[in-house]
């Protein structure tokens, strides 16, 4: 049994995602000329695309990782969200690019802008690999896409479905049978 | 946070949250209805020029002005002027509840009531309210997770609300909305239970997943 097996659909194949991920990190590094940004990553899905980003910008870039708390894994817990890893360094002062994996409702990184701000940084700004408008509830300034996909399970290239898929080489639709799903009426 | 309307919250305890029973709700139904006072009140309300508290405001519309079935969470009123948690007409709501609360994000449930159609006389004979505002977003939201024909129906007055309205903002989160939503959060279990008591056999308990398990699927 492969992990293809539950791809339902190759929704991007990985020579689209490295040449869309080369486009941004030189789009990055014309922006941030002269500059020293601090690429800040949320564990663990934006984990790939941080990887390749970074090898393709040509920038004296540095990195930083945050963990936060997702709310189904932490229902019986506290209630609210909470950081499980924070920034190893300060961040005051500094020019930020958050990178990310994927942005939907919003909500995790709408906590995460207020959280980073507090640290009073030069800027922040905002580089996801994909964005699904679909289910957006807090609406985010995304400074810099990947791609603008439909409503669909995604996995694949960082992204997970209970911890697995995550390395997928390309960016596909999970079959619904996995998950238990039949297909959705209308 | 975040029960900003009457200066409650209520967390992930589910005794803290309370989902009306379909008795209870035909009770409310019968008791006395209030609409609130429209385009004036929602512009005060999101552009800040009044208090988003438990001041009064709203109007009080006679049940025989109301039609059968435009007004039909009347109660949810009663209960932020009275201070009291809401009660959610719908676990689905109340489950969206702890996610904003979950992630920080005010909210009011159905604050606003926006009259849609009028009879000759020139009363309210239709309305619609939507189940959250997120004031912080300025953003309402209406979850749907009922039968399709009611769904038409539901967009029907979307329609009507979003013409007389312009200029306020209304997300509509259809059953496979809340549905992906749970299945990001890992909440299979619980859309297991949701999907049997609605008597709607569209979701089955996946072997390999539980909600203990809880995948975090992607970052929102």
């Amino acid at each position: 049994m492969s992990l293809h097996d539950d791809v339902e659909e190759i929704l991007l194949d990985s020579e689209t995602v490295a040449n869309r991920v080369a486009e941004l990190a030189a789009q990055l590094s014309a922006d941030y000329a002269g500059r020293d940004p601090v690429l800040v990553s949320v564990l663990k899905g934006a984990l790939v695309f941080l990887a390749d980003l970074m090898r393709a910008m040509d920038l004296p870039t540095s990195i930083d990782l945050m963990e936060v708390s997702s709310y189904g894994a932490a229902t019986e817990s506290s209630g609210q969200v909470r950081i499980l890893k924070d920034l190893s360094k300060p961040i005051e002062g500094r020019d930020v690019i958050i990178v990310e994996d994927i942005i939907d409702t919003g909500l995790t990184l709408n906590y995460l802008l207020r959280y980073l701000w507090e640290r009073n940084p030069a800027s922040i700004r905002i580089c996801c690999l994909l964005d699904k408008p679909a289910r957006r509830l807090a609406e985010i300034p995304i400074d810099y896409t990947g791609f603008t996909i439909p409503d669909r399970f995604v996995i694949g290239y960082g992204l997970d479905y209970d911890e697995r898929y995550r390395n997928l080489p390309y960016i596909g639709v999970l079959k619904p049978s996995v998950y238990g799903v039949a297909p959705p009426e209308g | 946070m975040i029960g900003v309307a009457a200066g409650f919250r209520i967390g992930p305890e589910s005794s803290a949250v309370t989902v009306l029973g379909r008795s209870q709700k035909q009770d409310c139904q019968s008791g006395s209805g209030r609409l609130w006072m429209t385009t004036r009140l929602i512009h005060d309300l999101r552009t800040g020029s009044r208090p988003v508290d438990n001041s009064p405001r709203y109007t009080r519309v006679d049940d025989a002005q109301r039609g059968s079935d435009d007004y039909d969470r009347g109660q949810v009123a009663d209960q932020l002027t009275s201070g009291s948690p809401p009660r959610f007409a719908h676990e689905s709501e109340a489950e969206l509840a702890r996610i904003l609360d979950y992630y920080g994000v005010a909210w009011r449930y159905e604050p606003d009531v926006f009259p849609i159609s009028w009879n000759a006389d020139g009363a309210v004979i239709e309305s619609f309210a939507p189940d959250f505002f997120l004031p912080e977003i300025d953003l309402y939201i209406e979850l749907t997770t009922l039968k399709q024909s009611l769904v038409r129906k539901k967009n029907r007055k979307l329609r009507h609300l979003r013409q007389l309205y312009p200029e306020i903002r209304v997300k509509l989160f259809y059953a496979r909305d809340f549905r992906a939503l749970m299945l990001k959060y890992g909440r299979t279990g619980f859309l297991a239970d949701l999907v049997a008591a609605n008597g709607n056999g569209t979701v089955k308990a996946p072997a390999a997943v539980t909600d203990e398990v809880a995948g975090a699927t992607t970052v929102p």
